[in-house]
Order: structure tokens, then sequence, then C-alpha cells
């Protein structure tokens, strides 16, 4: 089981929390984006901030075999 | 008391007088107000608070602030905060702007520069550690940027890190910034004009000592790395800046201004950081001091024979100087925004105002004997000389200097129209031109009240939204604006908190961030803009709104027809003063700025009150 929680914006348009049954190892950052896009959320990971549950960052290439959690946030707004 | 991450001292200057001090801050004006734009904030409410409804902030009366952060020089990335009464707004824009003069200042011993009064004659201010001097500029005044760089090369044997106007800022346009090194630009606010009414043409800064003490020094080391190691994650980022703006925004999300915001989708793969990489880059990446995102590319481009250089161009100038002109050749782009850069402007709220232009010119209401000649969409040839008439106010480019809100009602004064009739063309938010982001399709900017509920109007990079005590808020601008940390190499409120207690020693907790420090900071902001004056006063009824394009639905694009209900905005804001103690008007209550402890404020609350009838 593979769990993401989201916060705020995108909390709000994707609900707090989704888990996913993995049958194989996925880079956890393009997990996320493929996810995001095909939930309509056009964003790349780059202005999201993905980290381990407690807020530390996510380990170099992390697959969702070795992660059990993640929790995003929409952190860069404009450019 | 011991200060940590801040000296506790200002560099005072007078120019009206030619002299300068220091000026001692306490440190728990710091730990009420954290530095940067909360700072600057109190300080000009302690000034001119009182009066700030008659402060011109083309007089001499105003100030123009230029500080620092307990984190700058400690947190990833280096900026500074702009600020002043604003020439746009009549309210205290926080502006930042990346510049390694924010690094030097602190090494100088200081914590900022205050710039009161005006000189009779061009001046710059040159500061060396202990060193302060007002220095003569009169074969400064009107250089452009890349001139003026070298001049001041030539005239002090070195690159030396510094704030300057160009022409804009000298002729008082309201679109002028306060720029650095080539490109960078504190634009929003129009402070540019502000230095220039000032006869203020550079800040040079050279420092040469210690940063401050830190308290916990182990435990900063580590988040530094911490952070470091997040921001260094953002790959796309450093590969392709905010560039990659001009396809995610204009066609993933439908959010850019297309020819003044009547679209905000476009399908132009030329018009994409992937074709403008190929074609036109010349470094990339490139940074400021400290900052391990590097999310600069400089491009080059030969138009006519004239070579131009730019940064990207990043998101905000290709939309504003591109896509909003109607305008998808990229060496011109890049051309526009270049020029915005040597003559000073903010290419934002000047593109803004082109694009307004263009419009009106299209609908009839400017024609040729107003400007002199003829505006479109896309032409490159017009779009340059009505820039250059902004920036030296020549001909109907002195309306147009004005930013697009007074133009729009200059524009229906000499038509004998109704301010409406022409201010429904207006994109702006209080005097400030909305930042190139839409809220229509909710992908980009999803939260409705982003611009119309702001303290700085329409500033993307501080913008509205709910809940209040979330990273949402606008309190959360206000925070990174405060500490300064730059919004792009900033991480979860956590760990910047943690950041800022193990920097100053201080406490802060996420709850005192939004009950208190955040809240105090955004409260004030939110007085002096309903304060405003002497030109404008705005009415929360009227003016805490969107501009009516965005209650036009999409034309084109994945999401066309989606638009923003005025219902939905109306009561989003409702909500959001509620939630941060502010009243129906967004007015904060007696007993919010009592528990803020905005004692002072009080009375001049209950003034304001009356004077919009809504006591």
């Amino acid at each position: 089981m593979f769990c993401i929680y989201f916060l705020g914006n995108l909390a709000a348009s994707l609900g707090s929390t989704l888990c996913f049954e993995v049958s194989e190892c996925r880079d956890v950052l393009a997990f996320l984006e493929e996810l995001l896009r095909s939930r309509g959320e056009l964003l790349s990971v780059d202005e999201l901030l993905a980290t381990l549950p407690d807020g530390r960052p996510l380990p170099p290439k992390a697959t969702t075999c070795d992660i059990g959690e993640i929790r995003v946030l929409r952190l860069l707004k404009g450019g | 008391m011991q200060i940590y991450g801040s000296w506790g001292k200002l560099l005072s200057v007078d120019l009206s007088a030619g002299k300068t001090s220091e000026e001692r801050i306490h440190p728990i004006t710091y730990r009420m107000f954290v530095g940067g734009r909360g700072l600057a904030t109190y300080i000009l409410w302690r000034e001119l608070g009182k009066k700030w409804g008659s402060v011109d902030p083309l007089g001499p009366e105003n100030m123009l602030t230029i500080l620092t952060g307990p984190l700058t020089g400690y947190y990833p990335g280096i900026k500074l905060v702009v600020s002043g009464k604003s020439p746009q707004s009549g309210g205290v824009v926080g502006s930042a702007i990346s510049s390694h003069v924010a690094y030097s200042i602190k090494t100088a011993g200081y914590d900022g520069i205050i710039v009161r009064g005006a000189s009779r004659d061009p001046v710059y201010i040159y500061v060396r550690d202990d060193l302060v001097e007002i220095r003569d500029a009169s074969k400064l005044w009107g250089l452009k940027g890349l001139e003026l760089t070298k001049s001041l090369r030539s005239e002090l044997g070195r690159d030396a890190p510094s704030l300057y106007i160009g022409p804009a800022g000298e002729n008082l346009v309201r679109t002028a910034a306060v720029m650095a090194r080539w490109f960078h630009a504190a634009g929003y606010g129009g402070y540019g004009a502000v230095m220039g009414s000032k006869k203020l043409k550079a800040i040079v800064v050279e420092g040469s000592g210690p940063l401050p003490p830190v308290a916990r020094r182990d435990e900063f080391l580590k988040l530094r790395y911490e952070v470091i190691d997040k921001v260094a994650a953002r790959s796309t980022f450093r590969v392709w800046g905010t560039t990659s703006g001009l396809w995610r925004v204009g066609h993933d999300t439908s959010s850019e201004p297309i020819r003044n915001w009547v679209e905000e989708w476009h399908n132009r793969e030329e018009f994409s950081h992937v074709a403008i990489e190929k074609k036109y880059w010349i470094k990339n990446p490139w940074a400021d001091w400290g900052c391990p995102l590097a999310c600069m590319k400089v491009s080059k481009a030969v138009v006519d024979g004239v070579t131009y250089y730019t940064d990207g161009p990043d998101y905000e100038m290709g939309a504003y100087l591109g896509s909003n002109l109607g305008l998808f050749e990229v060496d011109k782009v890049i051309a526009l925004s270049a020029l915005a850069d040597d003559l000073g402007l903010c290419g934002i709220q000047t593109g803004n105002t082109m694009g307004f232009a263009v419009e009106l010119y299209e609908r009839g209401l400017i024609t040729r004997e107003d400007v002199g000649y003829e505006l479109k969409w896309g032409d490159f040839y017009c779009l340059k000389r009505l820039m250059e008439d902004i920036a030296y106010r020549r001909g109907f480019g002195g309306v147009l200097a004005e930013g697009t809100y007074r133009a729009a009602v200059e524009v229906a004064k000499r038509r004998n129209l109704p301010s409406e009739e022409v201010l429904k063309y207006a994109v702006q938010v209080k005097g400030i031109g909305v930042g190139a982001h839409g809220i229509r399709s909710r992908k980009d900017y999803p939260q409705p009240i982003a611009y119309a509920a702001s303290v700085q109007g329409g500033d993307h990079t501080s913008v509205a939204g709910l809940p209040a005590d979330s990273e949402e808020s606008e309190i959360s601008s206000a925070f990174l604006d405060s500490a300064v940390v730059c919004s792009f190499t900033s991480v979860e409120e956590e760990t910047v908190l943690k950041f800022l207690n193990a920097v100053t020693g201080w406490g802060v907790t996420k709850e005192e961030l939004y009950r208190t420090i955040g809240l105090r900071i955004l409260s004030l902001q939110r007085i002096l803009l309903l304060l405003g004056g002497p030109d404008v006063r705005w009415d929360p009824r009227v003016h805490d709104d969107n501009p009516l394009r965005f209650y036009e639905p999409l034309p084109s694009g994945p999401y066309t027809n989606s638009v923003v209900s005025r219902d939905e905005v109306l009561n989003s804001i409702a909500e959001y003063y509620k939630q941060l103690g502010w009243d129906s008007y967004g007015i904060p209550t007696e007993e919010t700025l009592r528990k803020l402890g905005l004692y002072d404020a009080v009375d001049v609350v209950k003034t304001l009150r009356r004077e919009l009838g809504v006591s």
C-alpha cells in the first residue's frame, strides 16, 4: 500500500488521502506526477513539495516500494 | 537584550538634509514584525500612519525601505524587500527582489536601509561597511540599466552590488521598478518612481564583515542542508526556470494573459521553454549568491541588428510582454523584455498597461490622434515605441505611465464617459495590474479571491486564500517576505519556522505565525491600503473584487466557458475576513487590533470606518 496525504488546495480538489495497491516499484515522483495529471491537476512535481510524513526529504530515487507514505503540498505559486 | 539573525540596526539616510545615521530597532520589534515586509509595514505605520492619506507617494515625505530579514544570508537563496507608500495602490507593497545587495547590507553591519526626504540633485548612496556616502550622480542620471552598471563599474573600479533605477524611475513612471544586476526587478508597488522622486539613482553596498550571530548553530546547519536537498531536487525548475510556465500556464492550465486577458490559452509550441532553450539560451543555469535552485537563464536575441539579453524570458515577462500583447515571436519578446529591464520598467505592470491600451485602441476608446500611431496586437514596432513613450512620458505615454487604473480613469474623463466604461477593460486590482496567473480555469490559481482580497492587489506573489490559517492564506506570503525567504526556495512552513527559530532563538509556532505575527502584518497592511490617498481611495464594497474580465467565460482551450462566480467570490471574501478577525468590510475589529497589540490603530480604524460610512 502506498498512501499520499495531500495538503492545502490539492486536498480540496483531490481529497486529503489517496492510497494505492502498487504491484511494481515505481519512482515516487514519477508516480505522483502521473497521478496528478490523470486527475486533471496539470502540475509539475517541482511545484510540489513531496516529503516523508514527518517532513523530512524523500531519499534520492525513492520508489513506492521503499516508502509507504508521502505528504504532498503545492508549494510554488507564480513564476 | 541579545539578538540573533539580525543586527538590530538600520542605516538611515536623509536625502533632504544630506545626512546619514544608524537607527536602532528594538529586538521586541523584530519578534513582533520579523523583518522585511513586516518591519517595513511597522516603520511606515509608526512614522506616516497618522497622516497616511495625505502623504504623496512621490513626495519627499514618503520613505523608501530596503530591508533584509533574519533569514537573509542563512536560508538558501537571496532576497530583500523594497517598500514604502506605493504610488500604485496607496498602500504598502512588500516588493521582493533577488540581489546580492541583501547579503552585502548584512555583511556591512545593517539589517536594511531607510531613505527619507529627497535630494535636489541626482545622487547615489555608497556603503562600504562603516563608510556611508551620498555621492553625486549627475553623470549617471538618464542612463539605462546596462550603461549605468558599466559606468558604476568604471567609477568604482569593480562590480559592486547595487540597486538602481532606469529612465522610467527618473520620470516617475508608476510602473517603474527598482532594478538589480540587469534583469532583476522589484516591480510591484512602483518603487522605482519613489527612488526617482528622491533623485536617488542607485544604492551601492559592499559589506566585508560577518553575518550576525546565530542562536543555535548546529540545528541551523542541519536545517540548511535539509532545505538545500529539497530545493536541489526541483530539477525542472533548475533546467527550465520559470520559462516553463509559458507552456504549463499558457497551455496546460489555461491561465496565461493573452491579448489583455481576453483569452488565457494558447497552443503555440514555438512559444514554449523547449523551443526557447534550443534557440535563445546562452547561459543556463544562472543564480544569485547562495541559491541552489539557479532558476535563471540568460537569453540572447538579435532583432534588426540589435542584440538583446534578458533572463529567460521568465514566465511573467514572456506572458506580459508576449502573449498579453498578442506577440508570439520569441526573439521580439526577448527584445521587449530586455528593453523593459534597461528602461527600468516592471514588465508585468507595463505589459498590463500596454495590453490595456491596445484593447482600448481596438475598441476605439483611444485613437491614432491620441497615441500618434497605430496600436496593433503583435506589432513589435508599435509596442516597442509605446514602451519607450511610457518610460519617457512622451505624448500619450504620459497617460499610460500612470499605470492601468489611473490611465483608465483619465481616458474615461477625456471621452466624457463614466470611469466604469473604461475600467471594465482594466485587469487590475486596487491599482496593481494582476500577475500573469488567471483564476478562471482554477487549474493554476484555484482560489477565486486570490487577488480580490489581497492586501497587495494584483500581486501574484501575495495572494489571498482559504483557510486563512493555512499556507493558502496571504499570511504565508507575508511571512516569507518578512523572514525574508525566496518563494522559489521555500519549503513547507514547519521547516521554515524551525529554520527561523534556529537562527533567531525565537520559539515561533505555526499558531503564533497565523494568529499573531502574520495577522499583525497583514492587518496593518490592510488598514494602510484602505487609508490610501491622496489621489485614490479604495472602498471595500466596490474594490474588493476581481477585474470584470475574470467574470467573462474563457472563450477557448480545454476549459472553455470556465468562469468565476461573483457570489462565490463575495461569500469567500466574507469567510476569509471572518477567519482573520476582520469585519465584513475587511477592517480589523477593535478586538483583533487589541489582541495583536496594535492599540494605536484603534482610533485610526474608527476614523476610517466613519469615512467609509461603515461605522
